[in-house]
């Protein structure tokens, strides 16, 4: 539900639930969780789609970038240590958190909102690198990308959530195809964890269409300063 | 903003249905795994399958919805998207 109120795949939140309460090992969670991405975009991007917030265009770009970082990343998490991403990752949260904090609000809509071949270019790069990274965490990449897409290339957050909720489910799909090849999706958990989420992304994508751009800026950096804790405080233990 | 609605409506029905039968069959996978377990393995597997095809049916409706503005790169894109999709998951059945 939180996912699909702020426009995002949900493992960043799926993740640490598995991990922290249910006691699954972060290896078991991250494939299980990108099945849960994938419904939770069907489910959620339609509330975003009725309502206009999102730009196909972009989608169809982004995606495509994101889904080839996605496989990467897939790949790359066998051979890249988990706290090296880890770290990384809490950095980028961190920094992007304060950024969309001291950020001005802009709101237009898909219709008025155009966006530049230039920032098409930089969209897709930040997507392929926002790819590899969800892909070695096993996290849609909502978290940093909507942000990025907000204080980049300037697309009103709404517009940025609705066109992330819909992608997310692509790039999901490529890293869980792949950790399906690969039979490391728990599949006793898979059924269960779909039927909440399913439920939980209905209703969050249907009040997310009726969210104040303020409260999810607010919301926004508030989740990305817990995740960057909830994802860094072990590897930077460990560090000392 | 009717005619954005309008574009993007094949997808909402996609979407839509996928969402009925989903959530119906992972009810079920659910009820099932307190009966039996490996039947309820075998219908979460069948299920992920499900999801793969029509993410991949998904990107398939956005190329069509393309093609049929004249958007040639966006909808090359979007085919380019099915490939890849199509790709990774032929090699699961295959390999």
């Amino acid at each position: 539900m939180i996912a699909g109120y702020l426009g995002l795949g949900g493992g960043i939140i799926i993740v640490p639930i598995l991990t922290l309460a249910a006691g699954v090992s972060f290896k078991t969670a991250v494939p299980v969780s990108a099945v849960a991405i994938i419904v939770n975009s069907f489910t959620a991007s339609n509330e975003y789609l009725k309502k206009g917030m999102v730009q196909l265009e972009l989608v169809s770009v982004l995606a495509i970038s994101m889904v080839c970082g996605n496989i990467s990343g897939a790949f790359l998490s066998e051979y890249i240590p988990t706290d090296f991403t880890k770290i990384l990752f809490t950095g980028l949260l961190l920094y992007t958190s304060v950024s969309l904090v001291k950020s001005k609000s802009n709101s237009h809509d898909a219709e008025s909102h155009k966006t530049s071949t230039k920032n098409y270019i930089i969209a897709s790069v930040v997507a392929f690198f926002t790819g590899i990274i969800a892909g070695l965490l096993g996290v849609g990449g909502g978290v940093i990308l909507i942000p990025m897409m907000y204080l980049i290339i300037g697309l009103p957050l709404s517009i940025a959530r609705g066109t992330t909720t819909l992608m997310v489910g692509f790039a999901a799909a490529a890293s869980a195809a792949v950790y399906f090849m690969n039979d490391r999706i728990d599949l006793t958990i898979v059924a269960p964890l779909i039927v909440g989420i399913i439920i939980g992304g209905k209703i969050g994508g249907y009040l997310g269409t009726k969210a104040k751009p303020k409260t999810v800026k607010i919301l926004f950096a508030l989740l990305m300063l817990y995740t960057a804790i909830m994802i860094g405080k072990d590897p930077i233990r460990n560090l000392f | 903003m009717k005619q954005i609605i309008e574009r993007v409506d094949s997808i909402i029905k996609l979407q839509r249905l996928s969402w009925y039968f989903f959530f119906a069959y992972f009810v079920v996978a659910t009820v099932v795994s307190f009966i039996d377990n490996s039947i309820a393995d075998k219908m979460a597997y069948a299920g992920i399958i499900a999801l793969l095809v029509v993410t991949f049916l998904k990107a398939l409706v956005m190329g069509l919805v393309f093609q049929r503005e004249d958007k040639r790169f966006f909808s090359f894109m979007s085919y380019a998207l099915t490939v890849v999709l199509l790709a990774t998951i032929l090699l699961k059945l295959w390999i």
